[in-house]
């Protein structure tokens, strides 16, 4: 890693975040900087350089917030310019919001052609809330159907940001990007804080590296971070020494010192990146501060699901995956579980169902791993008849219902941006997943509105995203934050399966969508589940009370006659064939329930 | 001579290496046809010669002659009870060919003990003269591919023979003193009605055979049959009328004095086929000819598919042997079980696994002991330490077996 020394000469430091919604073209534009400010070449540029995971470039998405340096000269200052990288999906919302807590400033990147989408608010709201300088930046602006006055009006109107402040330009074709780099450093302030009070920096982000441990991302707010300095995780406790202080150039580079105002990563041999908190303060164990910087708040995971090993996977293996995962993704939980139905497997907690797709997908992908993965549930607080609260993340948790006074469900804000035209159709959809209704508003001339709705989480996890995105013909855009858990009159539906019950296959829904719910979800698994030797009676029920059933028929016939001339290697191979395509499945009393039966009631929420 | 890579890559048999066991069955496969019937799978070839045939013939009893130079300790023990010829269309060997054929296996083999010899003849082409011959040399059971008595199913199958041709050949064989026959039938032919079957059946009856086999139709990979389901030209019997005619097969016979002694196959009193139940008890048989499959206490395995091949091994003086396979005790044992389920005699689990030296899988009892309780297996009335298949279990025999393979 070579020196960096060039950090001593005195320079202006702007710390600033690019947000966006999906695919605005944040990643081309911090490339596009990146080169201006002759960090990357130009073929560098081709390869987005911000994000490394290859899901990452699939999903056009950025999972794990960086922090990149460069230097540029403007009116014949020196600037630094530290790129705070954050993800750009809702699920990573609070990340965000840390990530953000690190600039002064913002660089709101709006699509030329789609204008403001549902992440373009919330964004920019987060970065409102937290005090940032906004730099509207309208994007694609050399595509014909851009239209950037009136998507400049529109930033205006939902955002209060004038429309003259917005600075076009093409990331792709680099027009308009050395106004960008100009109005950083004029309209953005400097690093806030105070270099001599005693240090306080904010851990924004952090990975695991197989060599060097955790490196914590920081940005010192207060005083700075040399290398060798004893310091104290305020959230914990937990104390360490500095080992090794660096930057990403972007390639990384080490320094001897993160001066104030400045950012860069630490690495501390800390072995766990559980003790490493993204919105943690981190201070020096000599001087420490008085209190911790504000806005820290634990992980908390609102979308649980199971997985169980499957196929040639054992549950060891499936456990070391699960370590390594966690080792670098420090916000999705897993704890062992026992299911009656799967076996040994885990019970895993994740930020939403982007969060989970993502783990499930890197477990198979980047270890192998075969996996039964339980529909997606939410976590639910009960009120017991004691009035102490209990929350469980698992239908089968759900206590008798003699000791349950109230079942609370988590509520989110839900914003909408969709086509006027679809406003009937959404509307109906949020009112029959159990939505209030808040506001409408215009977007401009545009003819685009936002819509509230206050909407009980579990309707959302299921396939609301698609069904937006399927009536708005891709169009509408969603975003939601955690508002609160709320009483509903929900009830626990068990499906029995030959009369036995699989707790795997229970769920929580209101009352009131009980009985047609459970009918959808048993027609599906009539469905998925092959035709046994005896009848299977499928059947939902509330309590003891049975409210839908079905049955699957069994076998009618199956016999090869001919014995092939006492070719018997050849009928045994025939009946083996009969086994093949049984491997993802599970046994289940004496019924062989197959992976998408434990999916199907992801998808018994609607026609 | 290092072994060529093509023999180490099609697994060739090693004579040597096989226990010395005694040989109970004997099966020679004839595989030449005039017309390849639509649903058929076995290996034939239409376009043949006499001498052809006879060249057949001289390869047979060289193959034969084979195993006494390159397996003494086997052929030593070949002294079969039951000899089958099978084919292809055995009675097509020219009345000469079939004489050379039947004189030199029993110069090779003992034959001493052979209490029933069975050969398949086709309906069209039985003449007298040929089965006074077969019966001189001691083959004593016939077998006629009859399949059906409607004359549709027979174009469905693409058999050219009249249903009449099977009364002739039944007359003739009985004039040359056969008194062991059996009559083949498929149902389940696309287009086939209950009532054809039930007639066809009954038509079976009335000729008063000691043996009827019935078989629903395959459809086999590779027959013009399939490729005709495939391509949607012909409608296959669906799943209720298939076991509609299974449970007619099975109430008709058994009324008949016929029951079935195995799925498929249904004789009077005392007039099982010997030959068919030495397969399904996993006794040793030999089989010679090209894609014929043998089992010697253990060990499988099939000779080459393919006449001209067959014919260079024999040539090269090399047992004509591929696709060995060895099973483990464990494996002959789970095997002699799943299919000693489908015998109307059953099987005795537990004598069965002592047979083997094999401990019973932990799983076998209670998966027994669910399909008892679901009535697809039951204990053989008169032996009740037997296990078998019951009248429902029949009809799903193959799940049933399935169950035990996991």
């Amino acid at each position: 890693m070579a020196i960096l020394t060039v950090l001593s000469i005195p320079m202006q430091i702007r710390n600033f975040s690019i947000i966006a919604h999906i695919d605005h073209g944040k990643s081309t534009l911090s490339d596009r900087l990146l080169m201006a400010a002759g960090a990357i070449t130009e073929r560098e540029f081709h390869n987005q350089m911000l994000d490394d995971m290859d899901l990452e470039r699939e999903r056009g998405i950025t999972i794990k917030a960086s922090a990149v340096s460069v230097f540029t000269e403007h009116k014949g200052e020196k600037f630094m310019l530290n790129f705070i990288d954050t993800p750009g999906h809702v699920d990573f919302h609070y990340e965000v919001q840390r990530a953000l807590q690190a600039c002064e400033g913002a660089i709101l990147v709006v699509d030329a052609t789609q204008g403001v989408q549902a992440q373009t608010v919330a964004n920019a709201y987060a970065a409102v809330e937290a005090g940032l300088e906004i730099i509207p930046c309208i994007n694609k602006i050399d595509l014909p159907s851009a239209r950037p006055i009136e998507v400049a009006e529109e930033i205006e109107q939902v955002l209060g940001i004038p429309a003259e402040d917005a600075i076009n330009v093409s990331a792709k074709s680099g027009v308009g990007i050395p106004n960008l780099l100009a109005a950083i450093c004029d309209r953005l302030p400097g690093p806030r804080g105070k270099r001599e009070d005693p240090t306080r920096a904010l851990i924004f982000d952090s990975i695991y590296d197989d060599y060097r441990g955790v490196l914590a991302y920081v940005r010192c707010i207060d005083g700075s971070l040399k290398k060798g300095d004893r310091f104290t995780f305020m959230g914990n406790g937990k104390g360490y020494q500095i080992t090794d202080l660096g930057k990403l150039c972007p390639r990384p580079k080490q320094v001897e010192v993160i001066g104030h105002g400045e950012v860069g990563f630490l690495v501390a041999s800390i072995k766990d990146l559980h003790d490493v908190r993204v919105g943690d303060t981190i201070t020096l164990t000599d001087r420490p501060a008085a209190e911790p910087l504000p806005g820290y708040k634990p992980i908390q995971q609102m979308v649980y699901c199971d997985f169980y090993p499957s196929g040639k996977t054992q549950y060891q293996d499936l456990r070391d995956a699960m370590d390594k995962l966690s080792l670098n993704d420090a916000s999705f939980s897993f704890e062992p579980e026992n299911s009656d139905a799967l076996g040994f497997g885990f019970r895993c907690g994740f930020l939403g169902l982007l969060h989970m797709e993502i783990i499930q997908e890197r477990l198979e992908r980047e270890f192998s791993i075969e996996i039964i993965q339980t529909a997606p549930t939410v976590t639910y607080e009960i009120l017991k008849t004691d009035d102490t609260v209990l929350l469980i993340d698992s239908p089968s948790e759900l206590p008798d219902l003699t000791i349950v006074k109230e079942v609370r469900e988590p509520f989110i804000k839900m914003s909408l941006i969709i086509p006027q035209d679809c406003v009937g159709a959404l509307m109906k959809l949020c009112e029959d997943r159990r939505g209030t209704y808040r506001k409408t508003e215009y977007l401009g001339n545009s003819n685009r509105v936002i819509l509230e709705y206050e909407i009980p989480l579990a309707e959302v996890i299921y396939d609301f995203y698609d069904r937006l995105k399927s009536a708005t013909k891709g169009y509408g855009t969603m975003d939601y934050e955690f508002i609160g858990f709320r009483e509903g009159r929900l009830v626990k539906v068990d499906i029995l399966v030959n009369g036995d019950r699989v707790d795997a296959l229970s769920l929580i829904v209101h009352r009131d969508n009980a009985e047609a719910r459970s009918r959808k979800l048993l027609v599906r698994l009539k469905e998925e589940i092959d035709r046994h030797l005896f009848e299977i009676p499928l059947q939902a029920a509330i309590g003891g009370k049975v409210i839908a059933r079905e049955t699957i028929k069994s076998v009618g016939k199956n016999v090869t006659a001919k014995c092939y001339g006492g070719d018997f290697t050849r009928k045994r191979k025939l009946l083996e064939k009969q086994k093949e395509g049984k491997k993802r499945m599970k046994r289940m009393g004496s019924v062989d329930i197959p992976q998408e039966a434990f999916m199907a009631v992801l998808e018994s929420s609607e026609d | 001579m290092l072994p060529l890579l093509d023999d180490l890559k099609s697994n060739r048999l090693d004579p040597a290496s096989l226990p010395a066991c005694e040989v109970e069955a004997l099966y020679v496969h004839i595989p030449f046809c005039f017309h390849k019937c639509h649903y058929c799978d076995f290996y034939s070839i239409t376009r043949q010669t006499p001498e052809r045939m006879h060249a057949f013939v001289d390869r047979l009893l060289a193959e034969a002659q084979l195993w006494k130079t390159l397996a003494p300790h086997i052929a030593s023990h070949i002294a079969p009870r039951t000899i089958f010829f099978g084919g292809g269309t055995p009675s097509l060997l020219p009345h000469d060919a079939m004489h050379r054929l039947l004189t030199g296996l029993r110069n090779v083999f003992d034959f001493s003990r052979v209490h029933e010899w069975t050969i398949e003849v086709n309906p069209a082409t039985t003449d007298l003269n040929y089965l006074h011959m077969l019966r001189a040399h001691g083959v004593d059971r016939l077998s006629f591919g009859a399949q059906s008595f409607d004359q549709r199913d027979l174009m469905a199958l693409e058999r050219h023979h009249h249903p009449d041709d099977v009364h002739r050949s039944l007359d003739l064989a009985r004039q040359a003193s056969f008194t062991r026959l059996n009559i083949d039938l498929i149902y389940a032919i696309p287009g086939q009605s209950l009532e054809s079957w039930q007639a066809s059946l009954n038509h079976a009856l009335a000729l008063n055979t000691e043996h009827i086999s019935a078989y629903a139709l395959t459809y086999e990979p590779n027959t013009p049959l399939t490729v005709l389901l495939r391509e949607g030209r012909i409608t296959p019997a669906d799943e209720s009328t298939e076991l509609d005619m299974l449970r007619t097969t099975r109430a008709t016979l058994d009324r008949a004095g016929m029951p079935a002694y195995e799925i498929s196959n249904h004789a009077k009193p005392n007039a099982e086929a010997q030959h068919n139940l030495a397969y399904w008890r996993g006794l040793n048989y030999l089989a010679l000819g090209p894609s014929a499959a043998s089992h010697l206490a253990g060990t499988r395995f099939k000779n080459i598919p393919h006449i001209g091949e067959w014919e260079s091994a024999i040539d090269d003086r090399i047992l004509p042997a591929r696709d060995v396979e060895s099973l483990t005790r464990a494996e002959q044992f789970h095997e002699r079980f799943i299919f000693g389920l489908r015998l109307a005699e059953g099987i005795d689990l537990h004598r069965t696994a002592s047979d083997y030296q094999v401990r019973i899988p932990d799983d076998f009892h209670s998966k027994i002991s669910q399909l008892l309780t679901l009535k697809l297996i039951e204990h053989h009335p008169l032996h009740p330490t037997s296990l078998r298949l019951s009248g429902r279990g029949i009809e799903v025999a193959d799940s049933i077996a399935a169950e035990f393979s996991r």
